[in-house]
């Protein structure tokens, strides 16, 4: 429950990060934010969250730019994965 | 040995280091958690840590900048760390980490069990490990503690090895059976040198005193001719004042006197009063007044002052032995008083009792040059300037007794008088300078039985009389006793720094062959 209630508070902002460095081409600063999203997402057990994080950490690693396509998908799994928590674990508070 | 550690957490995400801290603490192990790498160098610069769990990827500084401090410091370098990775796209990653000195890695999604197998495995490790260090630690020491003993320079107790000593194994029997051999050596050498300088200061006395000797029966010589004792610390410390400024100069050895401190000042006016205003003058006063080997027997009564004194200040060690050495030299001298057939000492008793301020202010000489004599300045130097200061106290002493010597009396036999009286006198005080300085005001006071034997021995010489065989008995006796009395003890050595050198005798852990192999 306190993992959970951590990823509620840590998570937006690792999100917000990712989106500023992706917007911003900053390739290692995308590559960890993506890296703590994933690995945060696996223990979440938010599946697809962490497989486009991951996909995005191996395109980082490789000099590629971040696809925005991508970031809005991982936005979107994000919200997806922060709502079913929050159902599952009947916790309130705002949404990102 | 428990198999608990105290373990840091190194990692940014604050999700991660929640759920490892729960698990490290699961499984009975204390944990502390930080979200930096530079916060976890902070933490274990002041704190020991048992192992490290760290992260790789991490804002400003990495795992890899992180585990390269960690393996440059010889403090940290043998702290166990595992690498928490994502494993699926890193493999090369914790390959780099491994490489610079990680002992293991951990997937991030781990299970509690293997978190378990390798965290007991790294600690049990660092446990060995530490044993070894210690152990590594103590050969250090004990190699260093022989080294310090070759140097010959050591103190058996200040080596630094009792901890090494007081372990139950075979280092600590070997460092058991070093320190016994430690100690007997340096008590042999101890007592080696302090025969090297009993034997070196006896001959310096026995010149001393046989210098100082001559002094009185001439300045009873000097009194013939006419009697000027103010006068003659003149003309005498004028003599000895050129040779020694002349000599310093010469040696470059004469210090610029406005480097001279006040502290200086103070001995070298003291010096200059008590030597010549009040002991030169006095004995060459009583000289004139009194048979020069009555004057001779009173000065020797200066060893029991100073002994006296020393006791009383705490400066030296009195002890039994001491003390009957000093009394062996007395009897020896009486025994030349009882033969000389002391008829002529009824002349004046009055004279013999001022006689007996002179060993006292002697003594007073003694113990002022021991305990304050500036190590600065050099002895011939200084005893120079302390003339020059003398001469100055004297004058105005000289014109008020209308005591200065006519010239016209310098050119005969008084004249000669002065010379060998300024050069016997003048060298013995420099001599005794150097003795004092070495051997200490106790042993350095016999100067006045050698002085008194040699005093005695002169004046028949020079006056005239036959030397009975019984004063060479006395001679010996003067002898034994001062080497009964010994020069003051050396300091101890000062203890070698120990533990802020072990580096250089410290073979490196990766060097050697690990208890775990």
């Amino acid at each position: 429950m306190e993992l959970v209630e951590s990823f509620l508070e840590e998570g937006p902002s690792i999100m917000q990060d990712l989106q500023v460095s992706a917007g911003a081409s900053d390739l290692a600063a995308t590559r960890r934010a993506a890296h703590s999203l994933k690995s945060n997402a696996r223990d979440m057990g938010a599946n697809d969250l962490a497989e486009i994080c991951a996909r995005l950490e191996r395109r980082c690693e490789s000099g590629e730019p971040p696809d925005l396509l991508q970031i809005d998908n991982a936005r979107n799994a994000f919200d997806v994965a922060i709502t079913e928590l929050r159902e599952i674990f009947g916790l309130g508070g705002r949404r990102e | 040995m428990s198999s608990q550690g105290k373990i840091l957490i190194v990692d940014d995400s604050r999700t991660i280091r929640i759920k490892l801290k729960k698990s490290v603490e699961a499984l009975g192990h204390q944990a502390e958690a930080v979200e930096s790498g530079r916060e976890a160098l902070d933490r274990l610069a002041g704190e020991s840590f048992d192992l490290i769990l760290l992260d790789i990827i991490m804002p400003v500084m990495d795992g890899f900048e992180v585990l390269k401090s960690l393996k440059a410091s010889s403090r940290t370098r043998d702290v166990p760390v595992i690498v928490i990775s994502a494993l699926d796209d890193e493999m090369s990653s914790v390959v780099k980490a491994i490489e610079l000195g990680a002992e293991d890695f951990l997937p991030k999604n781990f299970e509690l069990a293997l978190l378990k197998a390798r965290v007991a495995t790294c600690i049990e490790k660092k446990r060995l490990r530490d044993v070894e260090t210690e152990y590594l630690r103590q050969v250090a020491k004990l190699t260093k503690a022989a080294a310090t003993l070759e140097t010959g320079r050591f103190n058996p107790s200040k080596l630094g090895i009792r901890d090494v000593a007081s372990r139950t194994d075979g280092l600590g029997k070997l460092a058991t059976v070093f320190a016994t051999m430690a100690q007997k050596v340096y008590e042999r050498e101890r007592k080696m040198r302090q025969n090297i300088r009993t034997f070196r200061g006896a001959l310096l006395l026995l010149a001393c005193g046989g210098l100082w000797g001559v002094v009185v029966p001439l300045s009873k010589m000097a009194s013939l001719v006419e009697a000027h004792p103010v006068g003659l610390a003149i003309l005498i410390d004028i003599i000895g004042a050129v040779f020694c400024i002349g000599i310093s100069v010469k040696r470059k050895t004469m210090p610029s006197l406005k480097d001279l401190t006040r502290t200086d000042w103070k001995f070298i006016l003291g010096f200059a009063f008590i030597s010549s205003v009040i002991n030169q003058v006095l004995v060459y006063w009583v000289a004139s007044k009194l048979p020069a080997f009555i004057v001779s027997i009173v000065i020797v009564l200066e060893g029991f002052a100073v002994f006296l004194f020393a006791a009383m200040m705490r400066t030296e060690a009195p002890n039994l032995k001491r003390f009957l050495g000093l009394g062996l030299g007395l009897v020896g001298i009486f025994i030349i008083l009882l033969y000389g057939e002391p008829g002529e000492m009824a002349t004046s008793w009055l004279w013999l009792a001022v006689a007996l301020v002179i060993p006292v202010t002697y003594a007073t000489e003694d113990i002022y040059l021991s305990e304050f004599k500036p190590a600065s300045i050099d002895n011939v130097a200084l005893f120079g300037i302390t003339l020059v200061v003398s001469v100055l106290m004297l004058i105005p002493l000289a014109t008020f007794y209308q005591d200065f010597i006519p010239f016209d009396l310098l050119t005969g036999r008084l004249g000669i008088i002065v010379v060998l009286m300024a050069a016997a006198g003048n060298l013995a005080m420099l001599l005794f300078i150097v003795l004092i300085t070495t051997t200490g005001a106790v042993f350095a006071s016999q100067n006045a039985y050698a002085g008194t034997a040699a005093g005695i021995g002169w004046s028949m010489l020079l006056l005239g009389e036959s030397i009975p065989a019984l004063t060479w008995v006395s001679l010996a006796l003067v002898v034994v006793g001062l080497l009964m009395v010994e020069p003051k003890q050396e300091a101890e050595e000062e203890p070698p720094l120990l533990d802020d050198s072990l580096e250089e005798f410290v073979p490196r852990l990766d060097l050697v062959p690990s208890a775990t192999d």
